[in-house]
């Protein structure tokens, strides 16, 4: 009776391994999380200065952090933070190469009668445009003023898509990001 | 009993062989023709020295039948030649790239230049027809006003030394991931 249970152990083992091996060879479907890339426009880069530009993609990504946002981070570059143009594709190129799942394309820009405008525009990765947000001042008396209204205008209208299509939510355990809750999903 | 014990060994024994991963290896050898595209648009208005410039291989890279090097991956360069720093007044009209590195994965593909006469560009070939890191790595674009390397732009390079990659799945096994995209607002 000993040796058959042996044998039969025996004869289950290969077969353990082998369906593991085959696990192994499909890497798990990435979990949800965005890449992001802020783009400076060259009139930002004409009317006003780096510092301005680099304060608000490090602004963005704390509240992003603090709400728990998975951002997938290159082991190459961080987070783009550039002048130079390019493509949605491109991004997107990069953001399948980090397995992300989505990409948080933001644009800083100063039009003449604006402190500052930002737009964020969230693609998935077919390049379809899941949803666009936009904020900016023209109002307050000082730039600072303007950076402080437009940042929070922002972080608001995020709120609202906190958790659905494009800005998944981890779980404050650090675990799987949550699903998106149906009211929450905004037509494109 | 003892025959059926053996029996079940070498079950086992060739199950583990099986379920180990037969990873399959070729060496990529140095001076190999690698042609990528620009991924990036890099102008001498915006371009500061230091500055991680974005560029893709353009064709699947092949040793003889292996694939090792599929069409889109990463690659990396950096400018070399181009404002001082980043924001700065000062425009050099003139915008130098240096091509680093493949990304394949977790590995870096060094790469260097080609020996060829069309190192230095201007604007109208550089968007017209493939142009060649010289023999340097370095990729010059000149012209009156401003350098402009466009994205889309095709460029060759070579593989810096032999490498040792693992053999990947056919291209006709892979399903196609690449979909057109919109550009980005003006």
């Amino acid at each position: 009776m000993y040796l058959h249970k042996i044998a039969l152990f025996m004869l289950l083992l290969p077969l353990a391994a082998t369906l593991s091996a085959q696990q192994e060879s499909h890497p798990p479907t990435p979990q949800p999380s965005v890449y992001l890339v802020v783009f400076r426009t060259p009139a930002h880069v004409r009317y006003s200065k780096p510092e301005v530009f680099h304060g608000f993609a490090t602004d963005l990504k704390a509240f992003l952090q603090e709400k728990n946002v998975p951002i997938k981070v290159d082991p190459e570059r961080g987070t783009i933070e550039t002048e130079s143009p390019m493509s949605v594709g491109s991004m997107l190129n990069i953001a399948r190469q980090v397995r992300a799942t989505s990409l948080l394309f933001v644009t800083v820009d100063r039009p003449f009668t604006k402190w500052i405008k930002v737009t964020l525009q969230s693609y998935d990765l077919d390049g379809k445009l899941l949803w666009t947000e936009e904020a900016s001042d023209a109002g307050s008396l000082t730039g600072k003023g303007g950076y402080k209204k437009s940042l929070e205008r922002i972080e608001k209208d995020l709120e609202k898509r906190l958790g659905g299509p494009g800005l998944p939510v981890a779980n404050s355990a650090g675990g799987e990001p949550k699903p998106a809750p149906k009211d929450k999903e905004v037509e494109p | 009993m003892s025959t059926f014990l053996a029996l079940c060994l070498l079950m086992l024994l060739s199950g583990s062989a099986r379920a180990q991963t037969s990873e399959e290896f070729v060496t990529l050898p140095k001076g190999t023709a690698i042609d990528l595209k620009m991924a990036q648009t890099l102008t001498s208005k915006h371009a500061y020295v230091g500055e991680r410039v974005e560029l893709l291989v353009a064709e699947d890279v092949f040793v003889g039948a292996a694939l090792v090097v599929p069409q889109n991956t990463r690659v990396l360069g950096t400018v070399r030649v181009g404002k001082a720093k980043e924001g700065g007044r000062d425009n050099p009209h003139k915008v130098v790239l240096q091509v680093d590195y493949i990304r394949l994965g977790e590995r870096r593909i060094a790469l260097s230049g080609m020996h060829s006469d069309k190192g230095k560009v201007d604007k109208g070939t550089a968007v017209a027809s493939t142009i060649f890191f010289g023999l340097t790595g370095l990729l010059i674009a000149l012209e009156s006003g401003t350098g402009v390397i466009k994205e889309g732009t095709t460029v060759q390079a070579s593989v810096a030394e032999d490498v040792l990659l693992p053999v990947l799945p056919s291209p006709a096994l892979v399903a196609p991931t690449e979909q057109p995209a919109p550009t980005p607002p003006s």
